[in-house]
Parts: C-alpha cells; structure tokens; sequence
C-alpha cells in the first residue's frame, strides 16, 4: 500500500498544516485575500449606477424637471390662468418660449405649472401603489395559502379586464379632482406591482438564509422585517421608478379624454394635450411642449429604473 | 499506464499563453503564462481549486471566452503547425467540434435545449462531413447507442431536458465526439453527477477515446477522478502551473507544498487517516495584482523571505517539473514521508 | 429511547404532493438515533431524501408522520411557541455559503441575531466576538457584509451563527460541498475541533462518501427516501452489506493511481429512478446486481438479524465478505 500516509512521518508540515488557530493566531487581512477597507453595500450599489450612463443623465433631468416644476412660482414668467390681453396663438419666439394658447395664456408657464400636478400624480399613485403592493405581495408569498390563492385570483381577474375601461368608469363614478385621479390610478396600479413582489417573496422564502433564521427561532415579523423587506429594496424602488412613468402617462390618457383634472381651472400636461389636440396644424406648440414633457419624464423614470435594477443586482458579489 | 511521452507525437502546444479578465474590480490576470504539450492519445489532468484559471486555460484555447470581456495577451496555443490564437473567428468554427472538441459540466452549455439530440448531432457531421441527411441521422443514433443510451433510435427524437444528468452527459460526449476530434477538453464532465453516474460516464469516455484514438484534456477539482483517468497531471494555482507530473509521481511523490497540500487535504473513503486532514490556511491571492513572489508563500508552512520576493524558476527533473525554490531541499516533509512509505 | 440517545427519529415520512393527485414519497418511514457527542453521517445521491430528513427535524418543513423526540419531547408535536423554545438547542449549518446569509446584514448581525431574539442584548458584542474567534474569525470583521468573505470565511460565519445559541445538536447539511478541497478540509477539522471542546452533537448530512468516512461515528445510508442500511462507521465503509452501499463505495474514486486502477468495481446500471414513481418492492431492486424475483414484490425491512447491524436487504447475508 503506498498511499500517501500521515503519520509521524511528516510531523513539521503535518503540524503546520492542521493546527486549527487558535485565540491568538486570528487570521489577518492579507492572509484571507480581504479588502483593507470594508467596502459599504450602498458604496457597490452607487458604483453601480454610476456606470449606468443613461440613468445617470435621466437622474439629472428629472432634477430639473422636478426643480422647475416646484419653483414654478418663481421661474414661469406669467401666472398659470393669467390671460395675457392680445396675445393669442404667438407662435414660440423670445417674448413667449413655448408660445401662448387660444385665450392668450402662456404656454411655458403653463408646462412649469401643470408639471406640478403631473408629477405629483405620478409620484403619489406609485408610491401608494408601491406600498399596497409591497404588503400584499409579502403576505400573499410568505403566507401562502387561502388568502394567497384568494389574492391572486382577485388581481388576475382584476388585470384580465381592460385596464383604461376600468379607468375609465372608475373616473366616471368618483368624478373629477386631483385625488380621485390618483385613487383611481391607484386602485388599478398595485395590483402588477403586488404580483411581482409576491413572486420575489416565494423565491427568497426558500432561501437558505431565511431557513437559518426561522431555525434560530427568528419571529415572523422580524424575519418579514429584517430579513425578506430589505431584499426587496431593490425591486421596490425600480417598480415604484418605472410606474411614475406609467401614471404619468395614465394621468395624462385621462385628462386628454376629459376625465381627469379639469382644465378649466388646473393645468396638467395630459389635458393641455387633451384641451389643445384639435390645434395641431394650426398652433403645434400648444401639444408638442406639454406632449415632450410626458415623453422625456416617463424615459426619464423608465431609465433610472434600469439603472437601479443594475444598482440593486441581488449577486452583489465583487 | 506507465506511458512513454518522449516518443509519442505531440498534438497540442501551449506556450506561455497569458488571458486576462475585465471584472467589475480591475483586470484578472486569469492565465498568467502556463505552457504545456498534450501528447497523442494521453489523457492529460489539469487540476486547481475555483479560480486557479484552469477553465479559463480551456477556453483560451478553443476562443470560447467573450471577447468582450476577455482577452490573450501573450502566448500561443499550436495544434499541428496552426496556432490557435492567430485563427479568426470563422476558422474557429470550423476546428471546433472536428479537431478539438469540448464536453461541459452542465450538458445545457453544450447542447441546445429547442433542437433535438438526434439532429443536433447530425447536423454537425453534415456541415463537417459529405453525407445525406439521412446517413448523417443513422450516424447519430449509432454515436448515441455507443454511449451507451438504451433504445438511442428512439433517444435520438428527444429533447436534453428529458434526459436524465448521465445521459445528458453521455449525448454531449457523442456529440464531441462524432467528428473523431484530436483533441477533447473534457471541463469538469462529472462534477454535477452522483457517484454511482460519474463511475458510468467516466469508463464511456475512456472507452470512446481508445476507440477514435484521441487525446484528452481533463480539466476537474476531483483528485480522485484524475487519480482514475490521467496519465500525466498539471496542478494550477493562481493562474500558474505550479508542478507537472506523471499521475503516479504526482500521488505517491508530489513536489510541491500545495500538491502535497492538496492531497493530504482530501479525506479517503478507503481508509481513515487521521482526525485531522491537512489543511491549507487561507485562501489563494488575487489575480489583479498578484504578489511577485511564489504566489503561494502566503498559505506555505515552509516559506522563506526569498518566497515573497522572487517567483521561483520552474526546476525540470525527468519530464516533470516543479515551480518551488525548496523543491529539493532534504528536510522537507516529502523526503520523510517517502522514507516512511519506502520502508 | 436509551439513555444516552439526545435524537431518536421514529417512522418519519413526509408527501410532497406535486399536483395532479400525485405524491412525492421524499421521506419514508425513516427511524434512527444520535447518541449524545456523537457524529452520525447521513449519505446518499440527489434526491434520496437526506435534506428533507434534516428539514423535518427542524421542523423547516413538516412532517407527514412519524416522530422526533428530543430532550424528552416530540418535536412534532409541540405548539409553535415550545418548538421556537427548542430551537435555541438544535442548529442547522446549510451548504450554499452564498445563499445562507443575508447579503444585506452585516457579520456581526448574523451571528448576533440569535442571541438577540433569546433576549441576550447585554453582553452581545462579546458573544459575537467569541464565537467568531471560535470559528477562525477575526472579530475585527463583525462589521462587515457577506460579499466580502470567501466561501470558506462565510462557511465559518454559518457555523458562528449557529453556534452563538450554544446547542447541542447541530445538524449539518452538505457543509463542505460547495467547497475547494483545502478549505473543505479547513471546516471539517473545524468541525471535529469544535465537537471535542463544546461536546456537540452532530448529524452529518453529505453525498461525499469520504467526507462521511472521515468524520462519522455512525453512518446511515440513504436511497429514495429510505434508509437502505446503518452502522458503525467500520460496518458500513469495512463490512458494506446492503448491494447499493457497496456500489456506492466501490465507485468513489480513490485518490491514488494505482489503488483506483486496480479496484474491482461493481458497476450500477442506470440512474436513480425518480422518488415521484419509484419502484415496487425494494426501491433498489432495478439496479441491483443479485435481485431476485422476491426483491420486486416485497419490501424489505431494516433489520440487524441477518449481519450484526441494520440493513434492508433480503439477501443482506447472501452478500460475500470481502
């Protein structure tokens, strides 16, 4: 038998190799090939972002969106209603940037202030939407069960129906305001979100991780908590991300048929698009400027999405 | 298995080839000059830990690494009087799978999940060869009944994901082998089988090569496959071949620490050693800025100042070859070990 | 139940039931016991059941039937309350050093988090600190997040978390699988170290049969969901007598050129039949090299009669010594 044997036979290499370390014989950075520095998760994630161009830009011009929209008071140059005596239909040109509208109002201030609304629209349906379906996601995947199948079977019923049909007598029903647009948008706007994270939960649920720590006698809330929630940031926030832009949109579908905001007395970009349409071989400007402003916003937000989905990558490893 | 690798023709030639790696981190140095030849009809182990660049060597060789993210800086890689890394991408195709071919460890990497097995097979004899479709297809299931999967005719009809782990193994190395290559790369073909398969699937794979009468290069973790199939062995370790022996030599007389390391490492099924196994501290250096020295010096029970600072020379003794600055030194555990087992 | 046995597992069987009025059998009628300070070994191929068997324990997922007394009580019978008690006892070590910690929790969260909900908040950074040193760590890194350790660090991490709860089983499933050799064999002195100086008690659960050799007291051998055979450590590895321990071994490569190559080998025809239809009779019969007409239709039971120690084979005595 000429096996390689361990015996006596090698006593300085086989004492040099087995020794287990002990208190004070740690391992020490270099030995273990580990970083100098700890490198925080939200530095790798930020890294991440960083490298994603299109995002980074997108970042920035929502910024100025956001910003303008919110200093309208400050940068529009007329007031949202204010009737400007004589000049109706200027075309774009240096007195008024985006030219001025059929009863003389002007249109750039117009866009700064119906942005107010548009976004704030976008954002709130996405956020409420993003919090109705975070929680029912978690507990209809970390459950399971009847109030799953009972969950599930609402929202695909609710999904297979057409959607802007629902808006529409939703809206018809509720009537016309700011709130009941984003109650709408909202009742309709979880239920993707609510699938997707409920998916997520089934898979993470069956990791070892979560395994150990109902091992460890963890309690449900907190393995919810601290364990499930934080793994889910990630798909969260680009979910939330990517449906501003589609409330943004929705809102707009609904102001431009008439059933949002009213146009009478508040601006949005959807129903200046709506309340301009039949303008548009004779003065453009009234729906390509509020038109150009829910295109570049909702890319903007389906491109920061992107980025965070990068960002967010659960490998994370280095 | 005692074989005489000075008379036998080489087939494959590697010279000091070098391929880097763009990670999110900074540029692995994943292959960092490793030379080897492969002789007719040997089979030749490659064997490391995960990241010793072992794979990354293999598909170096066949150009299957994304250019994108990869690329031979140095180093050549001759298959007769070709080299490898000077053949575009279209020359490539047409040695892949006729002269050098590769089997993976998951058979979905090696063969596509929408085609049938039978055809795919096929398909590559009839682009390679002259013959009718229908000869090709007989082809196919014979290819597929000498790998031994029962009732291949009807097999051949089947998608891989209705085959079981060893058979999907099986169809791969009919697949690599339909064409008779020179050359078969084999990267870990067993490591996702239970035992019982992988004893199954290694003796079709010895047996189909003394049939076409090619070479294999057997790239595995498992020093107990290598102890079974290999003739001569290579032991990686960040990113070098650190020692090249015989499968004999290697086993009963490994030269350098971390083979004997590595061995003494591996607890046996046919006997129980001791409590504790040997075990290397530590873990291997990064290869974005490997150290200068031996890049094992820092895991090395018996590393010396000059370890640190000077890669040691690759010391040739027969046809086996150590890269360790004490290879010979006379107190080294070897040296008692071998006078234990001798007496 | 003697009294030095802290795990006896009696008649444990769990149904998967995967659609269409079909039951998966993934466990069945599973009996055993762990003597206190001792490693039992639990071996088979994928799919044989030997995860599920841990998971059941645990009570990770639930048992059909059958029962699990530990500390003198079933576990599968506890209110949840009482098993969460019980918990803080009996551990589990998993094998994806990857997937079996919380990428967004630093180390010193991991492994703390035990104590924390036991209610041990006062001294929680020390304990933290011991069990890291315990396990090879240095403390100085309970700061830091998973992606920064190697496989083999974050196996010890695995192994602070579970130890951090002082208990007395550990129940080890596939611990060294997704590992490099060295670092394999870094954890398993570990293990064996650990065992000594804490008297644990550990099951053992690997498809590596050397592994199991080497580190197993007792060894149960598992095949779809049963247990084909149990021993000492010596019985299964030196006097295998169940036809499917034997070809188990006998296709586990040696490390040695000559030793491998000169070995007689029982081949086994096939793969192993899927748990979803396995096969009358005795489940190996398909496979077996010495199955006769009987092996088809009746199942045989685990029993010491014919050998000395437990085997469920009809011709267990039938088997040559070698």
């Amino acid at each position: 038998m000429t096996a390689p044997s361990r015996g006596s036979g090698a006593p300085l290499i086989d004492a040099a190799f087995a020794e287990p370390p002990s208190d004070d014989d740690l391992p020490s950075l270099e030995s273990e090939g580990l970083a100098e520095k700890p490198i925080p998760l939200w530095k790798l994630s930020l890294r991440r972002f960083l490298r994603h161009r299109m995002a980074v830009i997108s970042v920035v011009l929502l910024v100025i969106i956001v910003l303008s929209a919110v200093f309208a008071g400050l940068i529009a140059p007329y007031g949202e209603t204010q009737i400007i005596p004589g000049r109706v239909f200027v075309p774009p040109g240096a007195d008024h940037l985006f030219g001025t509208d059929s009863i003389g109002r002007d249109n750039f201030s117009r866009v700064l202030y119906g942005g107010r609304i548009s976004l704030a629209v976008g954002v709130s349906v996405a956020v409420f939407s993003g919090i109705i379906g975070t929680i029912v996601g978690i507990v209809s995947g970390y459950f399971g069960g009847r109030l799953d199948s009972f969950l599930m079977r609402f929202t695909d019923t609710a999904l297979s129906l057409p959607s802007l049909m629902v808006i529409i007598i939703l809206a018809r029903i509720l009537g016309r305001s700011v709130f009941n647009v984003v109650a709408v948008l909202t009742i309709i706007g979880w239920m993707p979100l609510a699938r997707v994270i409920r998916g997520q939960v089934l898979a993470l649920k069956e990791r070892e991780f979560v395994e150990a720590a109902r091992a460890l006698g963890v309690p449900t809330r907190r393995v919810l908590s601290r364990h499930l929630l934080p793994n889910l940031v990630g798909l969260i926030t680009v979910d939330i991300s990517l449906a501003v832009a589609v409330a943004i949109i929705a809102e707009s579908t609904l102001s431009f048929l008439g059933l949002g905001v009213d146009a009478a007395s508040t601006a949005t970009w959807g129903n200046m698009v709506g309340t301009s349409e039949g303008f548009i071989t004779t003065a453009w400007w009234l729906v390509v400027f509020p038109g150009a402003a829910i295109v570049i916003t909702a890319l903007c937000a389906n491109y920061v999405g992107d980025g965070l989905r990068d960002a967010f990558d659960p490998t994370l490893k280095s | 298995m005692s074989l005489d690798t000075a008379n036998r023709k080489v087939v494959l030639s590697v010279k000091d080839l070098h391929t880097d790696i763009k990670t999110e981190n900074g540029v692995v140095h994943a292959v960092d000059g490793v030379s080897f030849d492969l002789h007719n009809n040997e089979v030749l182990a490659i064997v490391g830990e995960s990241g010793c660049g072992k794979s990354v060597t293999a598909l170096s060789m066949l150009k299957l690494l994304p250019k994108r993210v990869s690329k031979i800086t140095q180093g050549s890689v001759m298959l007769g009087d070709l080299d490898l890394t000077k053949v575009s991408d279209r020359g490539m195709r047409k040695i892949r799978g006729k002269r050098i071919a590769m089997i993976f460890q998951d058979a979905l990497t090696g063969l596509n999940p929408v085609h049938r097995v039978g055809d795919q097979i096929a398909e590559m004899i009839l682009i390679h060869e002259d013959v009718t479709k229908r000869q090709a297809h007989q082809q196919a299931i014979r290819l597929l009944d000498q790998v031994g999967i029962p009732n291949a005719s009807e097999r051949a009809d089947r998608y891989v994901h209705e085959f079981s782990g060893g058979m999907r193994q099986r169809a791969m190395i009919a697949l690599a082998m339909a064409l008779e290559p020179e050359v078969l790369i084999a990267d870990e073909p067993t490591t996702a089988l239970d035992v019982t398969v992988q004893a199954q699937v290694l003796e079709v794979l010895l047996e189909v090569k003394e049939r076409i009468g090619s070479s294999i290069i057997l790239i595995t973790h498992d020093l107990g496959v290598v102890a079974g199939m290999a003739d001569r062995v290579l032991v990686m370790y960040a990113g070098r071949i650190i020692e090249e022996q015989s499968a004999n030599g290697l086993y009963h007389n490994p030269m350098h620490p971390y083979a004997w390391g590595l061995l003494n490492a591996m607890p046996r099924v046919d006997e129980v050693l001791s409590d504790h196994l040997a075990s290397i501290p530590g873990a291997p250096p990064s290869l974005i800025e490997p150290p200068k020295g031996c890049r094992f010096a820092s895991r090395c029970p018996m590393a010396e100042p000059v370890c640190e600072e000077v890669y040691p020379e690759v010391i040739r003794v027969a046809r086996s070859s150590v890269a360790c600055h004490f290879a010979d030194r006379p107190d080294w555990g070897r040296a008692l070990w071998n006078a234990e087992v001798m007496s | 139940m003697s009294e030095d046995d802290i795990l006896v597992v009696e008649n444990l069987t769990k149904n998967f039931d995967v659609g269409r009025g079909q039951m998966v059998r993934a466990v069945d009628d599973v009996s055993f016991s762990v003597k206190r300070g001792e490693t039992l070994g639990l071996v088979g191929e994928s799919g044989c059941g030997k995860s599920t068997t841990a998971r059941l324990i645990l009570r990770l997922i639930e048992a059909t039937s059958g029962s699990v007394m530990f500390e003198e009580q079933d576990l599968l019978k506890l209110p949840t309350n009482e098993m969460r008690r019980l918990r803080r006892r009996a551990q589990i070590v998993f094998q994806d050093p990857y997937a079996s910690l919380n990428p967004r929790m630093t180390v010193r969260d991991i492994i703390g988090e035990g104590p924390l909900v036991w209610g041990m908040k006062a001294n929680l950074d020390d304990r933290v600190a011991e069990v890291m040193t315990r396990v090879g760590l240095n403390p100085d890194w309970a700061k830091r997040y998973p992606h920064e350790f190697s496989g083999g660090q974050r196996q010890r991490i695995g192994i602070a978390r579970a130890l951090a709860l002082d208990p007395t089983l550990i129940i080890c499933d596939e611990p060294v699988s997704a590992l490099d050799v060295s670092v394999q064999a870094q954890i398993l002195n570990l293990l064996t170290d650990l065992q000594d100086e804490l008297d644990l008690t550990l099951i053992f659960i690997a498809h590596d049969l050397s592994v199991v050799r080497h580190i197993s007291d007792r060894v149960a051998v598992m095949y779809l969901g049963r247990i084909a055979e149990l021993g000492t450590r010596d019985e299964v590895y030196e006097r295998p007598s169940h036809p499917y321990t034997r070809a188990l071994l006998s296709a586990v490569p040696i490390p040695d050129p000559v030793t491998e190559r000169n070995r007689a080998r029982t081949m086994l025809e096939g793969d192993p039949p899927s748990p979803l239809n396995p096969p009358s009779g005795c489940r190996f019969h398909p496979r077996c090299p010495i199955a006769q007409q009987v092996c088809s239709e009746v199942e045989p039971v685990l029993g010491s009669e014919a050998v000395g120690h437990p085997v469920a084979c009809h011709f267990a005595e039938a088997i040559p010594q070698v």
